[in-house]
Protein backbone atom coordinates (compact mmCIF):
# COMPACT_ATOMS: atom_id res chain seq x y z
CA UNK A 1 0.00 0.00 0.00
CA UNK A 2 1.36 3.16 -0.80
CA UNK A 3 1.32 5.97 1.92
CA UNK A 4 3.96 8.51 0.75
CA UNK A 5 5.32 9.27 -2.96
CA UNK A 6 8.99 9.35 -3.08
CA UNK A 7 9.68 12.39 -4.35
CA UNK A 8 7.79 13.95 -1.23
CA UNK A 9 9.50 11.38 0.90
CA UNK A 10 12.50 12.70 -0.50
CA UNK A 11 11.61 16.89 0.30
CA UNK A 12 10.89 15.09 4.20
CA UNK A 13 13.94 13.79 4.03
CA UNK A 14 15.82 17.29 2.96
CA UNK A 15 13.77 19.38 5.67
CA UNK A 16 14.72 17.50 8.50
CA UNK A 17 18.51 17.25 7.13
CA UNK A 18 18.33 20.87 7.05
CA UNK A 19 16.92 21.06 10.06
CA UNK A 20 19.54 21.19 12.82
CA UNK A 21 17.83 23.25 15.52
CA UNK A 22 16.45 21.28 17.79
CA UNK A 23 14.28 23.83 19.46
CA UNK A 24 12.67 22.74 22.42
CA UNK A 25 10.60 19.36 23.38
CA UNK A 26 6.72 20.52 23.48
CA UNK A 27 3.83 19.04 24.54
CA UNK A 28 5.19 16.74 26.44
CA UNK A 29 3.27 16.52 29.66
CA UNK A 30 -0.02 16.08 28.31
CA UNK A 31 1.97 12.79 26.27
CA UNK A 32 3.57 11.81 29.63
CA UNK A 33 -0.07 11.75 31.36
CA UNK A 34 -1.54 9.70 28.47
CA UNK A 35 1.52 7.17 28.90
CA UNK A 36 0.99 7.05 32.82
CA UNK A 37 -2.79 6.97 32.41
CA UNK A 38 -3.21 3.51 30.03
CA UNK A 39 0.37 1.85 30.61
CA UNK A 40 1.25 0.86 27.95
CA UNK A 41 3.39 -2.75 27.44
CA UNK A 42 4.41 -0.85 24.02
CA UNK A 43 4.25 2.16 22.25
CA UNK A 44 4.79 3.62 18.72
CA UNK A 45 5.71 7.23 18.08
CA UNK A 46 4.16 7.29 14.82
CA UNK A 47 6.24 10.77 13.26
CA UNK A 48 9.06 10.70 15.37
CA UNK A 49 10.97 13.00 13.42
CA UNK A 50 14.66 12.75 15.12
CA UNK A 51 13.62 10.68 18.02
CA UNK A 52 13.39 12.73 20.92
CA UNK A 53 10.04 12.04 22.34
CA UNK A 54 11.24 8.12 22.03
CA UNK A 55 14.48 9.14 24.09
CA UNK A 56 12.53 10.81 26.43
CA UNK A 57 10.19 8.52 27.21
CA UNK A 58 12.23 5.97 27.43
CA UNK A 59 13.99 7.68 30.30
CA UNK A 60 11.06 8.38 31.69
CA UNK A 61 9.61 4.74 31.51
CA UNK A 62 11.65 2.21 31.69
CA UNK A 63 9.56 -0.46 32.47
CA UNK A 64 7.79 -0.01 29.14
CA UNK A 65 8.96 -2.83 27.24
CA UNK A 66 8.93 -1.21 23.75
CA UNK A 67 9.09 2.52 22.66
CA UNK A 68 9.59 2.55 18.97
CA UNK A 69 9.67 5.85 16.49
CA UNK A 70 8.75 5.92 12.94
CA UNK A 71 9.25 8.27 10.30
CA UNK A 72 9.49 8.41 6.46
CA UNK A 73 11.95 11.95 6.69
CA UNK A 74 14.18 9.99 9.24
CA UNK A 75 16.43 7.49 7.86
CA UNK A 76 16.96 5.92 11.10
CA UNK A 77 13.41 5.65 12.01
CA UNK A 78 11.63 5.69 7.86
CA UNK A 79 10.74 1.43 8.37
CA UNK A 80 7.58 0.70 8.47
CA UNK A 81 6.56 -0.85 11.59
CA UNK A 82 4.84 -3.90 11.04
CA UNK A 83 4.19 -5.12 14.65
CA UNK A 84 0.89 -3.36 16.42
CA UNK A 85 1.33 -1.54 19.87
CA UNK A 86 -0.26 -1.13 23.10
CA UNK A 87 -0.33 2.71 22.57
CA UNK A 88 0.07 4.93 19.77
CA UNK A 89 1.22 8.15 19.67
CA UNK A 90 1.69 11.26 17.05
CA UNK A 91 2.02 15.13 17.83
CA UNK A 92 1.55 17.25 14.74
CA UNK A 93 2.34 15.00 12.40
CA UNK A 94 -1.10 13.92 10.01
CA UNK A 95 -1.68 17.54 9.00
CA UNK A 96 1.66 15.96 6.76
CA UNK A 97 -0.01 13.78 4.91
CA UNK A 98 0.11 13.77 1.60
CA UNK A 99 -4.09 14.47 0.68
CA UNK A 100 -4.13 11.78 -1.77
CA UNK A 101 -2.97 9.28 0.69
CA UNK A 102 -4.94 10.66 3.75
CA UNK A 103 -7.60 8.23 4.23
CA UNK A 104 -5.25 4.65 3.73
CA UNK A 105 -2.46 6.35 6.44
CA UNK A 106 -5.16 6.90 9.05
CA UNK A 107 -6.08 3.38 7.92
CA UNK A 108 -2.72 2.16 8.64
CA UNK A 109 -2.54 4.12 12.13
CA UNK A 110 -5.66 2.11 13.00
CA UNK A 111 -4.08 -0.95 12.38
CA UNK A 112 -0.83 -0.23 14.23
CA UNK A 113 -2.48 0.37 18.23
CA UNK A 114 -4.41 -2.32 19.84
CA UNK A 115 -5.36 -0.02 22.94
CA UNK A 116 -5.47 4.01 22.69
CA UNK A 117 -3.94 6.35 20.89
CA UNK A 118 -2.90 10.17 21.09
CA UNK A 119 -2.98 12.51 18.40
CA UNK A 120 -2.25 16.22 18.17
CA UNK A 121 -3.44 17.83 14.78
CA UNK A 122 -2.73 21.36 13.67
CA UNK A 123 -5.17 23.38 12.11
CA UNK A 124 -3.11 26.47 10.91
CA UNK A 125 -0.48 26.35 8.39
CA UNK A 126 3.09 25.78 9.20
CA UNK A 127 5.50 28.83 8.84
CA UNK A 128 7.99 26.00 6.97
CA UNK A 129 7.51 25.58 3.26
CA UNK A 130 8.86 22.13 1.61
CA UNK A 131 11.33 23.07 -1.40
CA UNK A 132 8.98 22.92 -4.08
CA UNK A 133 7.16 25.90 -2.41
CA UNK A 134 4.26 24.24 -0.99
CA UNK A 135 3.19 24.96 3.01
CA UNK A 136 4.63 22.01 4.85
CA UNK A 137 1.03 21.71 6.23
CA UNK A 138 -0.14 20.03 3.29
CA UNK A 139 -3.49 19.66 4.77
CA UNK A 140 -4.72 22.84 7.10
CA UNK A 141 -8.29 22.55 7.87
CA UNK A 142 -10.87 22.97 10.97
CA UNK A 143 -10.64 20.88 13.92
CA UNK A 144 -13.98 19.55 13.42
CA UNK A 145 -13.20 18.79 9.81
CA UNK A 146 -10.93 17.09 11.44
CA UNK A 147 -12.70 15.33 14.16
CA UNK A 148 -15.32 14.05 11.62
CA UNK A 149 -11.92 12.07 9.41
CA UNK A 150 -10.32 10.42 12.35
CA UNK A 151 -14.08 9.21 13.43
CA UNK A 152 -14.36 7.55 10.28
CA UNK A 153 -10.93 6.41 9.52
CA UNK A 154 -10.14 5.00 12.99
CA UNK A 155 -12.94 2.28 13.11
CA UNK A 156 -14.14 0.47 16.10
CA UNK A 157 -12.35 3.35 17.78
CA UNK A 158 -14.07 5.54 20.44
CA UNK A 159 -12.83 9.25 20.90
CA UNK A 160 -12.95 9.73 24.75
CA UNK A 161 -11.30 13.06 24.99
CA UNK A 162 -11.33 16.07 22.67
CA UNK A 163 -9.56 19.55 23.02
CA UNK A 164 -9.32 22.57 20.79
CA UNK A 165 -6.00 24.30 22.19
CA UNK A 166 -4.49 27.38 21.24
CA UNK A 167 -0.55 26.29 20.57
CA UNK A 168 -0.35 30.40 20.07
CA UNK A 169 -2.42 33.17 19.20
CA UNK A 170 -4.84 32.18 15.70
CA UNK A 171 -2.83 28.89 16.29
CA UNK A 172 -5.77 26.19 17.15
CA UNK A 173 -4.90 22.47 17.51
CA UNK A 174 -7.16 19.11 18.12
CA UNK A 175 -6.06 17.13 20.96
CA UNK A 176 -7.61 13.71 20.40
CA UNK A 177 -7.62 10.17 22.49
CA UNK A 178 -8.77 7.24 21.17
CA UNK A 179 -9.71 4.27 22.78
CA UNK A 180 -10.36 0.74 21.10
CA UNK B 1 35.96 41.49 28.58
CA UNK B 2 33.03 43.24 31.29
CA UNK B 3 30.70 45.72 29.58
CA UNK B 4 30.47 49.51 31.65
CA UNK B 5 26.88 49.73 30.99
CA UNK B 6 24.48 47.58 31.22
CA UNK B 7 22.87 48.82 28.00
CA UNK B 8 26.23 47.43 26.59
CA UNK B 9 25.70 44.07 27.35
CA UNK B 10 22.17 43.73 26.79
CA UNK B 11 23.33 44.77 23.03
CA UNK B 12 25.86 41.84 23.19
CA UNK B 13 22.97 39.85 24.13
CA UNK B 14 20.60 41.42 20.92
CA UNK B 15 23.00 39.02 18.72
CA UNK B 16 22.10 36.20 19.72
CA UNK B 17 18.31 37.08 20.84
CA UNK B 18 17.77 38.17 17.24
CA UNK B 19 19.38 34.55 15.96
CA UNK B 20 16.59 32.67 18.21
CA UNK B 21 13.77 34.77 17.12
CA UNK B 22 13.80 33.53 13.75
CA UNK B 23 12.76 30.16 14.70
CA UNK B 24 9.64 31.11 14.59
CA UNK B 25 8.01 27.39 15.98
CA UNK B 26 10.94 27.65 18.52
CA UNK B 27 9.88 30.74 19.92
CA UNK B 28 6.21 30.37 19.62
CA UNK B 29 7.10 26.98 21.90
CA UNK B 30 8.21 28.75 24.67
CA UNK B 31 5.94 29.23 27.79
CA UNK B 32 8.00 30.13 30.17
CA UNK B 33 11.88 32.51 30.52
CA UNK B 34 14.07 32.46 33.84
CA UNK B 35 16.57 35.28 33.66
CA UNK B 36 19.38 33.99 35.96
CA UNK B 37 21.51 36.79 36.98
CA UNK B 38 18.70 38.97 35.31
CA UNK B 39 20.91 42.42 36.24
CA UNK B 40 19.10 45.60 34.94
CA UNK B 41 16.44 43.74 33.43
CA UNK B 42 16.50 44.54 29.86
CA UNK B 43 17.07 40.68 28.51
CA UNK B 44 13.84 39.74 30.47
CA UNK B 45 12.06 42.55 28.83
CA UNK B 46 13.18 41.28 25.53
CA UNK B 47 11.40 37.79 26.40
CA UNK B 48 8.06 39.80 27.78
CA UNK B 49 7.31 41.80 24.74
CA UNK B 50 8.22 39.06 22.34
CA UNK B 51 5.99 39.14 19.30
CA UNK B 52 5.54 36.67 16.47
CA UNK B 53 7.54 37.56 13.33
CA UNK B 54 3.88 37.85 11.11
CA UNK B 55 2.64 40.60 9.19
CA UNK B 56 -0.01 41.65 12.32
CA UNK B 57 2.26 40.65 14.95
CA UNK B 58 0.77 38.67 18.29
CA UNK B 59 2.65 38.95 21.56
CA UNK B 60 4.37 35.43 22.46
CA UNK B 61 2.77 36.41 26.15
CA UNK B 62 6.45 34.16 27.45
CA UNK B 63 6.17 34.46 31.47
CA UNK B 64 9.34 35.70 32.35
CA UNK B 65 10.97 35.09 35.87
CA UNK B 66 14.30 37.44 37.12
CA UNK B 67 16.39 36.57 39.47
CA UNK B 68 19.60 38.87 40.90
CA UNK B 69 21.18 39.63 44.36
CA UNK B 70 19.47 43.03 44.12
CA UNK B 71 16.49 43.78 46.15
CA UNK B 72 14.58 44.75 43.55
CA UNK B 73 14.40 44.80 39.37
CA UNK B 74 15.31 49.01 38.70
CA UNK B 75 13.25 49.01 35.44
CA UNK B 76 10.75 52.09 34.52
CA UNK B 77 8.69 49.64 32.29
CA UNK B 78 7.67 46.73 33.89
CA UNK B 79 5.33 44.10 32.38
CA UNK B 80 2.44 42.03 33.63
CA UNK B 81 4.00 38.62 32.30
CA UNK B 82 7.60 40.11 34.48
CA UNK B 83 8.20 38.54 37.77
CA UNK B 84 11.41 39.23 39.71
CA UNK B 85 13.00 37.44 42.71
CA UNK B 86 16.13 38.58 45.13
CA UNK B 87 18.02 35.19 44.66
CA UNK B 88 21.27 33.66 44.41
CA UNK B 89 21.98 31.90 41.39
CA UNK B 90 24.53 29.96 42.56
CA UNK B 91 22.58 28.53 45.50
CA UNK B 92 19.03 26.55 45.53
CA UNK B 93 16.99 29.02 44.74
CA UNK B 94 13.77 27.97 46.92
CA UNK B 95 11.43 30.73 46.03
CA UNK B 96 11.22 29.46 42.19
CA UNK B 97 8.91 26.70 41.10
CA UNK B 98 10.73 24.23 38.30
CA UNK B 99 10.00 23.46 35.15
CA UNK B 100 11.45 26.65 32.51
CA UNK B 101 11.69 26.33 28.70
CA UNK B 102 14.38 28.59 28.68
CA UNK B 103 17.22 29.46 31.18
CA UNK B 104 18.98 32.78 30.02
CA UNK B 105 22.04 33.18 32.04
CA UNK B 106 24.14 35.90 29.78
CA UNK B 107 27.54 38.10 31.25
CA UNK B 108 26.84 36.36 34.78
CA UNK B 109 27.70 32.91 35.23
CA UNK B 110 31.51 34.14 35.89
CA UNK B 111 30.13 34.82 39.26
CA UNK B 112 29.48 31.54 40.09
CA UNK B 113 30.88 29.78 43.05
CA UNK B 114 30.23 26.36 42.88
CA UNK B 115 29.96 26.37 38.88
CA UNK B 116 29.07 22.31 37.89
CA UNK B 117 26.65 22.59 41.53
CA UNK B 118 24.76 25.55 40.06
CA UNK B 119 24.45 24.30 36.65
CA UNK B 120 23.27 20.88 37.99
CA UNK B 121 20.77 22.63 40.08
CA UNK B 122 19.60 24.95 37.13
CA UNK B 123 19.21 21.23 35.37
CA UNK B 124 15.90 20.92 38.08
CA UNK B 125 14.64 23.84 36.87
CA UNK B 126 14.42 23.49 33.47
CA UNK B 127 11.49 21.38 31.70
CA UNK B 128 11.77 18.87 30.29
CA UNK B 129 13.95 19.14 27.19
CA UNK B 130 14.42 22.61 27.94
CA UNK B 131 16.78 25.30 26.95
CA UNK B 132 20.11 26.88 28.62
CA UNK B 133 22.16 29.35 27.04
CA UNK B 134 25.18 30.86 29.12
CA UNK B 135 27.70 33.34 27.74
CA UNK B 136 30.54 33.78 29.87
CA UNK B 137 33.65 36.18 29.17
CA UNK B 138 37.11 34.29 28.29
CA UNK B 139 39.64 35.36 30.53
CA UNK B 140 42.33 33.38 29.10
CA UNK B 141 43.38 34.75 26.00
CA UNK B 142 46.17 35.19 22.74
CA UNK B 143 46.46 39.29 22.50
CA UNK B 144 49.33 41.03 20.32
CA UNK B 145 51.00 37.64 20.32
CA UNK B 146 51.04 37.13 24.52
CA UNK B 147 48.50 35.28 26.32
CA UNK B 148 46.51 37.42 28.56
CA UNK B 149 44.97 36.37 31.73
CA UNK B 150 42.99 38.37 33.79
CA UNK B 151 40.06 38.13 36.54
CA UNK B 152 37.61 40.90 36.89
CA UNK B 153 36.17 40.79 40.75
CA UNK B 154 33.79 38.44 41.72
CA UNK B 155 35.17 35.67 39.47
CA UNK B 156 37.49 32.76 40.63
CA UNK B 157 37.45 30.64 36.96
CA UNK B 158 39.07 31.05 34.06
CA UNK B 159 36.64 29.67 31.43
CA UNK B 160 37.27 27.86 28.18
CA UNK B 161 34.69 26.29 25.53
CA UNK B 162 36.67 22.53 26.85
CA UNK B 163 35.78 23.79 30.86
CA UNK B 164 32.50 24.63 30.19
CA UNK B 165 31.47 21.86 28.02
CA UNK B 166 32.68 19.70 30.47
CA UNK B 167 30.62 21.78 33.37
CA UNK B 168 27.77 21.65 31.13
CA UNK B 169 27.40 17.70 30.39
CA UNK B 170 28.29 16.22 33.89
CA UNK B 171 25.56 18.51 34.93
CA UNK B 172 23.22 16.47 32.67
CA UNK B 173 23.41 19.40 30.10
CA UNK B 174 23.26 17.34 26.15
CA UNK B 175 25.65 19.49 24.40
CA UNK B 176 25.69 16.74 21.75
CA UNK B 177 22.68 18.25 20.37
CA UNK B 178 23.67 22.01 21.35
CA UNK B 179 25.52 24.94 19.96
CA UNK B 180 28.62 26.73 20.60
CA UNK B 181 30.31 30.07 19.92
CA UNK B 182 33.54 31.57 21.00
CA UNK B 183 33.54 34.93 20.10
CA UNK B 184 37.50 35.70 19.46
CA UNK B 185 36.75 39.50 18.75
CA UNK B 186 35.34 39.95 22.25
CA UNK B 187 36.21 36.83 23.90
CA UNK B 188 33.19 35.48 24.75
CA UNK B 189 31.97 31.68 24.96
CA UNK B 190 28.32 30.92 24.26
CA UNK B 191 26.83 27.48 24.64
CA UNK B 192 23.09 26.52 24.03
CA UNK B 193 22.79 23.29 25.37
CA UNK B 194 19.27 21.01 26.31
CA UNK B 195 18.43 19.19 29.23
CA UNK B 196 19.32 15.83 29.08
CA UNK B 197 17.67 12.49 29.95
CA UNK B 198 20.62 12.02 32.44
CA UNK B 199 20.66 13.28 35.95
CA UNK B 200 23.58 15.72 36.86
CA UNK B 201 26.48 13.37 37.88
CA UNK B 202 29.11 12.96 40.81
CA UNK B 203 31.41 15.73 39.27
CA UNK B 204 34.21 13.27 41.31
CA UNK B 205 33.68 10.72 39.10
CA UNK B 206 32.32 11.88 35.62
CA UNK B 207 35.08 11.02 33.28
CA UNK B 208 35.56 12.20 29.60
CA UNK B 209 34.82 8.29 28.74
CA UNK B 210 31.41 8.32 30.80
CA UNK B 211 30.15 11.61 29.07
CA UNK B 212 30.50 10.48 25.39
CA UNK B 213 28.48 6.84 26.36
CA UNK B 214 25.86 8.71 28.03
CA UNK B 215 25.73 10.90 24.23
CA UNK B 216 26.44 14.29 25.95
CA UNK B 217 28.78 15.62 23.90
CA UNK B 218 29.51 16.63 19.95
CA UNK B 219 30.52 13.98 17.88
CA UNK B 220 33.82 15.97 17.36
CA UNK B 221 34.16 15.65 21.01
CA UNK B 222 33.48 12.18 21.02
CA UNK B 223 36.52 11.53 18.37
CA UNK B 224 39.18 13.69 20.28
CA UNK B 225 38.29 11.90 23.65
CA UNK B 226 39.07 8.56 21.97
CA UNK B 227 41.88 9.61 20.26
CA UNK B 228 43.92 10.88 23.55
CA UNK B 229 41.49 10.23 26.59
CA UNK B 230 40.62 13.77 27.22
CA UNK B 231 38.96 16.55 24.95
CA UNK B 232 41.74 18.66 22.87
CA UNK B 233 40.12 22.04 22.08
CA UNK B 234 41.53 22.23 18.84
CA UNK B 235 39.69 19.20 17.74
CA UNK B 236 36.43 20.32 18.07
CA UNK B 237 33.91 21.80 15.15
CA UNK B 238 30.46 22.94 16.85
CA UNK B 239 27.72 24.67 15.22
CA UNK B 240 26.16 27.92 16.36
CA UNK B 241 22.68 28.79 16.08
CA UNK B 242 22.89 30.50 12.85
CA UNK B 243 23.64 26.96 10.84
CA UNK B 244 27.77 28.41 11.12
CA UNK B 245 30.38 25.85 11.60
CA UNK B 246 33.44 26.88 14.14
CA UNK B 247 36.72 24.65 14.20
CA UNK B 248 38.34 25.76 17.54
CA UNK B 249 41.57 24.80 15.87
CA UNK B 250 41.85 28.31 14.52
CA UNK B 251 40.78 29.95 17.64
Amino acid sequence: MTLITPDYQNSLKQLQKENKFKGLLVKYDPVRDFVKKYQPESILDYGCAKGRLVEQLKADFPEIRVIDGYDPGVPEFESIPLNSYDCLISNDVIEHFEPEFLNQSLQQMNALFSRSAWLIIACYPAKKSLPDGRNAHLIIESPAWWRERVAKCFTDCCIVYNEVVEFAAGKPELRLILER
Amino acid sequence: MKFIHPGDSHRHSLETLNQLYEYDDFMASIKTVLDLGCGSGEDLTWWATATTRDEKAEPLNIQCTGIDLASELLLTNRHKNMFYHQADFDGNIPSIPSGFDVLWCHDAFQYAQTPVKTLSNWWNLASTGGMLYIAVPQTINFFRGQFDYHLPSGSYYHYTMVSLMYMLATAGWDCRSGFFKQDSAESWIHAMVYKSVHKPLDPKTATWHKLVELNLLPETAARSIYGHNYLRQQDLVVPWVDHSLMSMALK
